[in-house]
């Protein structure tokens, strides 16, 4: 067996092993092995390249795909924050941006609720004028005066216990 | 930063308004009852009655005394009792909100007679007169004045 059929030999085991080795795998004596090879063989150190663009483009290819699906399920922050690259070194995964919720639901429920709670006091403060009764029913053990109040006055119900000339001045209705 | 301030102070004014909401589903009411005893014993009109001076013009009697403030806050459905001089009682019964108006049920019990029994609507802020149930000299007036 001359050198290059050792070579070929070598090639043989360890080619199955270049695509573990690229990606960063592979420990120990099997890595130093596969190293050593690779230093002085070509075929395989093209090999382990390929492997490796590859790889990164089809990470970078998943990558791009999750950023676009998590952009259509939610709000433009975490759009902008799924945007970055997974691998794009100088912009990281932003964790904090992406775990973050946005205030405007928020604000926007408040917003409505304060809406609703002024509109609520609006319309009670608009109830009727002072002093305004609306005699539902009297009933006494004797005769009865009831005189409405007219012009922001106060309504009087008498109820005649007593002499009849203390009533007040005014018609019974 | 920024966002986590606004974030807070939003939740913080959910949680502030959802307070004043849950407050106002409790529907209290704020009521007051003054006791005047009237009688012609006397020219005399209770400096404290001085909002209502001009109404009590309409009646017969030359002197106006304060016997009792009460002022109290209670609750739409509550049923609220208070003694009046002379053993009757007054009993207050806010049963409900309609239209701005307080729906009000009050009696006025001497022992087992009835001296009044009345239903009627009282503005905001409103104040309504009953009189006539005696007293020593002279009369009852209740002045009962509703807010909610």
């Amino acid at each position: 067996m001359d050198g290059d059929e050792t070579m070929r030999a070598a090639c043989e085991t360890i080619d199955p092993l270049l695509s573990a080795f690229a990606d960063g795998e592979l420990f120990g004596s099997e890595r130093e092995m596969i190293e050593r090879h690779v230093a002085g063989c070509a075929v395989c150190r093209g090999t382990v390249e390929t492997y490796r663009t590859v790889g990164l483009a089809l990470r970078e290819h998943v990558a791009a795909e999750a950023a676009v699906v998590s952009a259509a399920l939610t709000w433009p922050p975490r759009r902008r924050a799924f945007r970055v690259p997974v691998l794009t070194p100088r912009r990281p995964l932003n964790y904090h941006v992406a775990r973050r919720s946005h205030p405007w639901p928020v604000l926007a429920g408040a917003a409505a609720l304060a809406m609703g709670v002024i509109g609520l006091a609006t319309f009670r403060a608009e109830g009727p004028p002072a002093n305004f009764v609306e005699i539902e029913r009297v009933d006494a053990s004797g005769p009865v005066l009831v005189l409405p109040g007219k012009g922001g006055q106060m309504t009087i119900i008498w109820v005649f216990e007593a002499d009849e000339r203390s009533a007040p001045e005014a018609t019974a209705i | 930063m920024r966002r986590s301030v606004i974030h807070r102070a939003g939740l913080l004014i959910a949680v502030v308004l959802l307070g004043a909401a849950a407050a106002w589903g409790q529907s209290a009411v704020n009521l007051n009852v003054q006791v005047i005893h009237a009688s012609n014993t006397g020219k005399a009109v209770d400096p404290a009655l001085a909002k209502i001076r001009s109404q009590l013009s309409s009646f017969k009697y030359t002197n106006y005394a304060l016997l009792e403030t009460r002022p109290f806050t209670t609750a739409i459905g509550a049923k609220h009792a208070m003694p009046l001089p002379g053993g009757k009682i007054l009993d207050l019964y806010p049963y409900g909100v309609s239209g701005g108006s307080l729906e009000l049920l009050v009696t006025i019990t001497d022992g087992a007679k009835r001296v009044l029994d009345t239903t009627f609507r009282l503005s905001n802020g409103g104040t309504i007169l009953v009189g006539g149930p005696t007293h020593a000299d002279g009369v009852l007036i209740v002045a009962i004045s509703g807010s909610f």
